[in-house]
């Protein structure tokens, strides 16, 4: 994928797309999770754009622009945000499918790394007398429904 | 090209279309059941992939028009606020719903008597209770005995975790003297029959690579086979056709390479979910039928309920761990469910705790809207100091069946065989507008009272927006009733116009209850094959 949007995109315009993505989704003050451009989430857009090719020229029309504004800063990326609507909101839902979707972002935020399938998690089953102690106070009001 | 004639043809293999083969196995008649999608396999289901929630997005999505499959048809929703969402394979919708299991109430099936709205059924709860026993039987349902919400029953098999979040609200609803009870579930607390517990992998909706979770592929279907029900996949059929005597004579339909047969049978059963069964009568135009299939009353396609939704978050202090576990439904408050005279609405709603999201579909806006989280400074607020801390609670609304609800053909959308595609034309009722206010803080009331520090405006409840791809339960598009006039087929699902023609699915349904509709869809479908047999000399005078 990485190689895919080298060839896509012009160093500047990747460095930009990059910038964007690292507003869109911050590191964290003590950077123990990363923000989204500095992990190539970048690729994962090229491929998405590849994967659907409906999308390739609004993103296109929209990069252009973006370029001339720049995404040093916030303000930037709210006037692409408001100038670039189509664009903006297509980015920004690669984005989080693309960066929420990896394992290894899954693990920093307590989830499991790997498919959930076939471990899942562990849940216990809740003891029996748990549950008669929360339901005492609904058992003992009785009947709830009205005959019919 | 000609097959071999049958005596039962089923239009269908989902939760209804199984539910009724099983029903008429005993008659030892020659049953073929013809099904649109194909088999599906737990090693093709996303949850065994590393990103596994982007088939949410893609070729998992429930919307049809997302996926896009061979086998799919389109939907032109443009004029309604619910997408109706589906799946077609062995199963149906069964291989991506949810599970959950709450049966419809004894008041559900009598409101025009009990609450001047809509019309009594002509079935009750009463007759329908020991077909719900032997299809939860099948189906695997777990669940706690004694919910007082319900004539007594006992689920067969003992409730499934309700987990951190589900222990948090119940405390809530406590401290309010409010009804609440562990959710009964088509997903196994233990392994049954051959299909292994659930492992509470929490994506119930991209299929259940465990086989925990009852679709009718891995419960009814093996047992079908057995018994040698004939079935044929990437069968889709355009038509039913209509001999001189007003009889249904069979089907036309496609098979995946397009080339189309004629299927005779004695009698057809139509088990295609309350979108696909409208669509397909009418699309069977003939002669005698000019306006559809058996639609002398006009009420095909008409009154389409689905179950709008809306819900509200709150923020807890520690973490709820919603991510784990199965989606919907922890547990249920049925407090509100009954009319109460004191309310400005009639009927009422549910409050659903379903299990919140894995953080991709949390930050696009949940299962239900397409609504990104913020980005910048406020994303990293959401996600570090939200996102794990929530839980929500769903309502479920009961909708009310209204004419100008409806489904009918697109003049111009159709599948990829060239059949008419459906076009929904639907609106929230002002009665639902009423009780998504009312339940909106109710809700809100109870997470408070379970511990909530504020509410928030996202993870799933989105500030009270519908939910845009709420329309699983699609449902009295061909209602029941005892009246020609008025509804489409009688009281055991045979068409008032064509003797040996019957429904089983959602369509056939009078009101919605407030409750996930898949038991009592099934129960009924037991109580119609049931009917059957004991009609079966004089069944189509």
């Amino acid at each position: 994928m990485a190689d895919h949007a080298a060839s896509l995109w012009s160093a500047d315009e990747r460095a930009l797309i990059d910038a964007l993505l690292n507003q869109l989704i911050p590191s964290s003050d003590d950077g123990s999770v990363p923000a989204a451009g500095s992990i190539g989430v970048a690729a994962f857009v090229a491929h998405a754009l590849d994967e659907d090719p409906t999308l390739q020229s609004p993103f296109a029309r929209g990069l252009a622009q973006a370029t001339e504004i720049g995404a040093g800063s916030a303000d930037a990326v709210v006037r692409i945000e408001t100038e670039q609507p189509e664009f903006f909101k297509l980015l920004q839902r690669l984005a989080y499918m693309g960066y929420y979707s990896r394992p290894d972002i899954r693990a920093l935020l307590g989830l499991s790394a790997k498919p959930v399938h076939p471990d899942g998690y562990d849940v216990p089953i809740e003891p029996e007398d748990l549950m008669a102690d929360l339901t005492a106070p609904v058992r003992s009001r009785g009947q709830c429904y009205r005959d019919a | 090209m000609k097959n071999q004639p049958v005596d039962v043809l089923i239009i269908g293999a989902g939760a209804s279309g199984a539910a009724i083969a099983w029903s008429l196995v005993e008659t030892r008649m020659h049953i073929l059941c013809l099904e649109q999608g194909d088999w599906i396999f737990d090693k093709d289901f996303p949850s065994r992939r590393d990103d596994y929630e982007l088939a949410r997005y893609g070729k998992f999505s429930c919307d049809p028009n997302v996926r896009g499959l061979r086998e799919d048809y389109p939907i032109n929703a443009d004029d309604s606020p619910i997408m109706p969402v589906n799946y077609n394979a062995v199963g149906g919708s069964t291989i991506n719903y949810l599970g959950h299991w709450p049966r419809m109430k004894p008041s559900d099936f009598r409101t025009r008597s009990l609450d001047g709205v809509a019309e009594d059924w002509p079935v009750d709860y009463a007759t329908l209770e020991p077909f719900f026993e032997e299809n939860d039987r099948i189906m695997g349902v777990s669940g706690l005995a004694g919910n007082p919400a319900y004539p007594a029953y006992t689920p067969p098999n003992p409730p499934i975790p309700i987990g951190k979040l589900g222990q948090t609200l119940a405390k809530g609803f406590n401290e309010l003297g409010w009804h609440w009870w562990p959710s009964d579930v088509a997903i196994l607390s233990r392994d049954n029959d051959g299909r292994s517990k659930c492992v509470n992998a929490g994506t119930c909706d991209l299929g259940c690579a465990a086989g925990a979770k009852a679709s009718t592929d891995i419960t009814y279907w093996p047992m079908l086979e057995r018994a040698g029900v004939e079935l044929r996949t990437g069968a889709r059929v355009r038509e039913i056709i209509v001999g001189d005597d007003g009889f249904a004579k069979g089907v036309r339909y496609h098979d995946r390479d397009g080339n189309v047969h004629e299927q005779l049978a004695e009698m057809v059963v139509v088990a295609c979910n309350g979108v696909g069964t409208p669509r397909l009568l009418l699309n069977s135009v003939s002669k005698l039928f000019p306006d559809g299939l058996a639609n002398s009353s006009g009420m095909v396609g008409k009154n389409l309920m689905f179950h709008p939704l809306s819900g509200v978050t709150g923020r807890f202090d520690e973490p709820m761990d919603g991510f784990k576990g199965p989606v919907a439904c922890s547990i249920l408050s049925q407090e509100f469910y009954e009319t109460d005279p004191n309310r400005d609405f009639v009927r009422g709603y549910g409050l659903h705790a379903g299990r919140s999201h894995p953080p991709a579909t949390y930050a696009l806006g949940g299962y239900g809207v397409d609504d990104p989280i913020p980005w910048g400074a406020e994303h990293r607020k959401r996600m570090d100091d939200v996102f794990p801390y929530i839980a929500g609670l769903t309502i479920v609304t009961e909708d009310l069946p209204e004419e100008h609800n409806c489904v009918t053909l697109d003049p111009d959308l159709t599948d990829s065989d060239g059949i008419p595609a459906p076009k929904i034309t639907y609106k929230i009722g002002e009665n639902t507008l009423k009780m998504f206010a009312h339940g909106e803080a109710r809700a809100a009331e109870a997470l408070l009272a379970a511990g909530a520090r504020e509410i928030v405006a996202d993870g799933g409840g989105r500030d009270g927006k519908v939910w845009r791809r709420a329309g699983w339960h699609q449902m009295g598009t061909a209602r029941m009733g005892n009246d020609p006039a008025t509804s489409v087929v009688n009281g055991w699902g045979r068409c008032h116009d064509v003797k040996n023609l019957f429904i089983v699915d959602a369509s056939i349904f009078v009101t919605a209850g407030a409750v996930n509709p898949t038991s009592t869809i099934q129960a009924l479908t037991l109580y119609i094959g049931d009917s059957i047999k004991k009609n079966i000399a004089t069944l189509f005078d």
